[in-house]
């Protein structure tokens, strides 16, 4: 097989392998790259409420959860509580947590639901065990193989050696001049 | 007299046995190369648990929501927190943890550099990460302790 043929269908062939990575490893990539911004795993809900049950320490007991879970309306939810020494009471639900200041009587109830497709996205980047470190490994030697071998699948002007090598030059400069400035 | 001879060395070979089974179960028990320990001995003495791999029990009360990659654990006092790092062995802790009474397996281990402690997740939260990560630093105990996790099962 000619070097030309060779190259066209390994780039090909493994293009459309590493497809659906591709995207997962994007599509991630970008969520995660602004997770300052948002949640990219979880959406959170949020809604606030104030309770006249006193909570200390000393006097905290399931009953008393369990009275202002009524007043919430997640009496079937509950799971635990948590009270350290402060003010805060935590209380823990199913998929969430109610928490309570308990100097104020000021609290909120927090609910947490995974982001779909995001979350699933995310827990493939993040390298779900060693077998998947592997594979991601041999999934960037694909993407190494599948650049190297585009480089020089068109030829004559539009080719490598001349648009093609001022857009990849471009390609190089421009990370160096990051890794330059920064 | 032989024969309370023999009662006594028995007797005595019983005792000891006793005492130095204390809250710790052997290896044999507890899983091959691993001890299940309570939250109470490591709190009281975790040098002697340095660098081993011990089970123990307690309540998941925080688990990092961006990288899900740390989680704290409490036994039966709720201000000593106890630090458990995911390895290689699971991406993230769910969410779905918090609140529950899990047994978990880990090296317990020194947090050797700030490294492990270090906040994934600077400037993204205020508010319960870095309460948690203020209050362990305030803990008596345990607060250069972590546990490197292996696995966990939900009681």
């Amino acid at each position: 097989m000619k070097l030309r043929k060779l190259n066209r269908v390994t780039h090909r062939d493994i293009g459309y392998l590493i497809a659906g990575m591709t995207i997962i490893y994007a599509v991630s990539g970008i969520a995660l790259n602004h997770k300052h911004d948002w949640n990219a795993n979880y959406i959170i809900d949020q809604r606030t409420f104030t309770t006249d049950i006193q909570f200390t320490r000393d006097t905290t007991n399931e009953a008393k959860v369990y009275q202002l879970l009524e007043e919430l309306g997640e009496t079937k939810n509950f799971k635990t509580s948590y009270y350290p020494t402060g003010e805060k009471l935590t209380i823990f639900l199913v998929d969430g947590s109610a928490i309570v200041n308990t100097a104020t009587g000021e609290g909120y109830v927090e609910r947490l639901g995974k982001r779909p497709l995001f979350y699933q996205f995310n827990f493939l980047h993040y390298n779900p065990g060693k077998w998947w470190k592997w594979f991601s490994d041999i999934f960037c030697v694909s993407l190494i193989l599948v650049t190297i071998t585009g480089l020089f699948i068109v030829k004559g002007k539009n080719g490598i050696t001349r648009r093609g090598a001022i857009l990849t030059a471009a390609g190089i400069i421009l990370p160096l001049l990051f890794l330059f400035i920064y | 007299m032989k024969k309370i001879f023999v009662f006594t060395v028995i007797a005595a070979l019983f005792a000891a046995c006793g005492n130095t089974a204390g809250e710790k179960n052997t290896a044999a028990e507890a899983g091959e190369g691993n001890e299940q320990v309570t939250f109470a001995s490591i709190i009281e003495n975790p040098d002697q648990y340095l660098g081993e791999e011990i089970t123990l029990e307690g309540k998941v009360v925080h688990v990092c929501m961006h990288s899900g990659k740390k989680m704290y654990i409490v036994g039966e006092d709720p201000d000593i927190r106890l630090f458990i790092s995911a390895g290689e062995e699971v991406p993230k802790f769910p969410m779905e943890l918090l609140g529950s009474e899990i047994t978990v397996t880990g090296v317990f281990q020194k947090i050797e550099t700030g490294a492990e402690m270090e906040k994934e997740h600077v400037g993204a939260e205020e508010g319960e990460e870095c309460e948690t990560e203020a209050a362990i630093a305030a803990q008596p105990v345990l607060a250069d302790m972590m546990l490197n996790y292996k696995n966990h099962t939900v009681k």
